[in-house]
């Protein structure tokens, strides 16, 4: 028994002393950059990151089929207007500049399909076409009518998990909707050549407005796929 | 012995929840030019060529794949689309190559990387035998290749891409202006400033946007943000700008300067704007509560002036007699002693003297006087004692409020329209009002005086 105790006791002090060395060790190299050591040479490998964008939870973890649903409206005889939210807090739309883009970076919004893109369904309607702002089908290539419109300025842009980072020189876009040939990409962000070289930001509340044709037949399927892009200017 | 182990395992354990615990970033798919010129730092993040028509550019891409999974990479270039505002943006890939686009060449088209590896792909640029001088914008992008998703709602893809710019040597036209300066409060409740500018050259401008707001009423600054963004060629470009709120509101002036490097070196394009923040509810109320107020005291005051202008105006005379002070008089005239001092100039002490001429306002609502001036021209009695001089009355703060309107009544060189036969030795208490005193006018003081005349016939 008195053995078993020795034994506990060693077996302790070993652990705790494992365990502070290791941490004195990190804590060192953290302040220093380097732990000096006679006969061991440690290396240490950061590869380059990349400018990336993506949507993310609150714990910044990546979602892994990102979408959000537009509130859902009834059949109606005349033309009406859903809404939907980009960017909430547990779906935070975030950007990531690692020392890519030292010049700056925009974050656009495009229908994956492009300018040919709907909303889809077994009774598709359009997100592109400008007519009476979406209510009838205009002089697009497609015979569907429906405009969306995407106004990154109502929402609210933060720094991320950067602690010294800010939100300088960069600006949010404005609204806007969603016309096939002048109007294919939406600017969601637009950082400057100032903005911060290492920095991440995420971006919610971003609203969306969908137009819906009168007559437009109930169904719950009607999708779209959107692509967001990145791009180091 | 087992008990041992037991004990040995729950201190590994807890020596593991000890442990510092590091976290490790998730990082994407992404690209980088993968031979940057150490002559120019923006070619670490974008492709820059400079090269004459129909010639042909050899250089490649880095495509990464920082993820902890295998990822299947597309990699392509493709044209560039205005984006709104008028900011850089690339064509999908599912949309035809069409301009310059069309001028890369990539060896691949898709790459499958391990987790955090990358690959350099390489690629070619033909550059036209006709195109044109200046600055020819394209995109190299990447994304996962993977299926679309269906599902009901807004489905979302990311791709990573970089501005790859060819510039043609020649006449390099440099032109920049502000096309539009406004202030606006966004759908959000935002406050914002936003400024569009139009390059009509054919290269791309690095431009400093300064804006500079002022409160026009405390000149102070309010607010103030330099940027520098470029504006390409051929491009409008619109900047918003958040301005922070003031619930107080106010006029503001805001300006906006614009520094680059024109045709013949440095210019600067400036432009002004004058604006107002609304104020909050809550402000608006609280203002709306001063202003009430106010009114409120500036019409009590100028009431009071005119009652004291009234007052005098509609005074009568009362000669001084032995034994009277300020104090005394006023009771008896049923009007403030302060009035009656005010409005003959009377100061402290207050003092009055025999055979004085005292202006008495006349008070509304006031029976017939108990003494007129003709009674006190006339020596009538008065149950006061009368002494040279009047001492300082002993005054009383707290005398009655009421019954201090002035009446108008004929000019004391004027008869009285009445005559009373018989002195008045235990004048009448005047009766305290109980309405709501109203301002009497001349005429309801005349027709008064006229009730009474035909009442004593």
């Amino acid at each position: 028994m008195k053995r078993n105790k020795i034994i506990i006791t060693v077996s302790a002090l070993l652990i705790t002393f494992i365990t502070g060395a290791t941490t004195m060790y990190f804590l060192y190299k953290e302040k220093y950059g380097v732990v000096r050591s006679a006969t061991t040479a440690l290396t240490q490998i950061i590869n380059s990151g990349t400018l990336t964008a993506d949507i993310v939870d609150a714990a910044y973890t990546p979602v892994a089929s990102p979408s959000f649903a537009m509130s859902s409206k009834n059949f109606s005889f005349s033309c009406q207007s859903s809404t939907g939210t980009l960017g909430t807090a547990s779906q935070q739309l975030y950007v990531q500049n690692p020392d890519a883009a030292d010049s700056g970076w925009t974050l656009t919004i495009a229908a994956t399909s492009g300018p040919t893109a709907y909303w889809d369904s077994t009774v598709d309607y359009d997100y592109n076409d400008a007519t009476s702002s979406g209510c009838t089908d205009g002089a697009d290539a497609d015979s569907l009518a429906g405009q969306m419109t995407i106004d990154a300025s109502a929402g609210t842009l933060a720094v991320g998990s950067c602690n010294s980072c800010t939100i300088n020189n960069i600006t949010k876009g404005s609204s806007a909707a969603f016309a096939e040939t002048s109007v294919d990409s939406i600017t969601l962000l637009n950082a400057a050549a100032g903005s911060d070289d290492i920095g991440d930001w995420k971006l919610t509340g971003v609203a969306i407005t969908q137009t819906i044709p009168g007559e437009q037949p109930a169904a719950s399927d009607y999708s779209i796929n959107l692509t967001i892009t990145v791009t180091a200017v | 012995m087992k008990k041992t182990k037991t004990a040995l395992l729950t201190l590994l354990l807890l020596s593991l929840i000890y442990s510092t615990v590091f976290a490790i970033g998730q990082d994407g798919i992404g690209i980088l030019p993968a031979y940057p010129r150490e002559d120019n730092e923006r070619t670490q993040s974008i492709f820059i060529f400079e090269s004459a028509p129909g010639t042909t550019i050899n250089d490649g891409v880095v495509v990464m794949n920082n993820t902890t999974d295998t990822k299947t990479i597309l990699v392509y270039a493709t044209d560039t689309t205005p984006s709104s505002d008028g900011a850089f943006a690339c064509k999908q890939l599912s949309e035809d190559i069409v301009n310059e686009g069309t001028w890369y060449k990539l060896e691949e088209s898709e790459v499958t990387l391990e987790p955090n590896t990358n690959i350099i792909v390489p690629f070619t640029v033909t550059i036209p035998e006709d195109v044109s001088v200046g600055e020819h914008n394209a995109c190299i992008v990447v994304q996962e290749k993977k299926e679309a998703e269906n599902n009901a709602g807004v489905n979302l893809s990311f791709r990573a891409a970089i501005r790859s710019v060819v510039t043609i040597p020649g006449d390099m036209l440099k032109k920049l202006e502000i096309e539009d300066f406004f202030y606006t409060k966004n759908e959000g409740g935002k406050n914002q400033l936003t400024v569009t500018l139009a390059n009509s050259g054919n290269v791309s401008l690095d431009t400093s946007i300064k804006i500079d707001v002022n409160n026009l009423i405390s000149s102070k600054l309010f607010y103030s943000n330099t940027s520098e963004f470029t504006i390409l060629n051929s491009n409008q470009q619109t900047f918003n700008f958040d301005i922070e709120n003031n619930p107080w509101g106010g006029i503001y002036k805001a300006v906006v300067t614009i520094t680059f490097d024109g045709q013949n070196g440095p210019e600067t394009l400036t432009k002004e704007l004058t604006f107002v923040i609304v104020p909050s509810v809550y402000a608006m109320a609280l203002y709306a509560s001063v202003l009430i107020i106010l009114i409120t005291a500036i019409l009590l005051l100028s009431g009071s002036k005119r009652k004291y202008k009234m007052a005098v105006r509609d005074s009568e005379e009362y000669i001084v007699k032995e034994g009277d002070t300020l104090n005394s008089i006023a009771k008896d005239h049923n009007v403030k002693w302060k009035l009656l001092a005010k409005i003959n100039g009377k100061k402290a002490p207050f003092e009055v003297k025999v055979d004085e001429r005292l202006k008495i306002p006349m008070v509304k609502g006031k029976e017939k006087t108990q003494e007129t001036p003709l009674m006190a021209e006339n020596n009538l009695p008065n149950e006061r004692p009368v002494i040279p001089t009047t001492s300082i009355p002993t005054f009383n703060n707290q005398q009655p409020e009421v019954g201090v309107e002035p009446v108008q009544t004929p000019p004391a060189t004027q008869p009285a329209p009445f005559v009373v036969s018989e002195p008045i030795s235990n004048p009448q208490p005047i009766p305290t009002p109980t309405n709501t005193p109203q301002e009497s006018t001349s005429e309801d003081i005349i027709k008064d005086i006229q009730g009474d005349i035909t009442k004593a016939q």
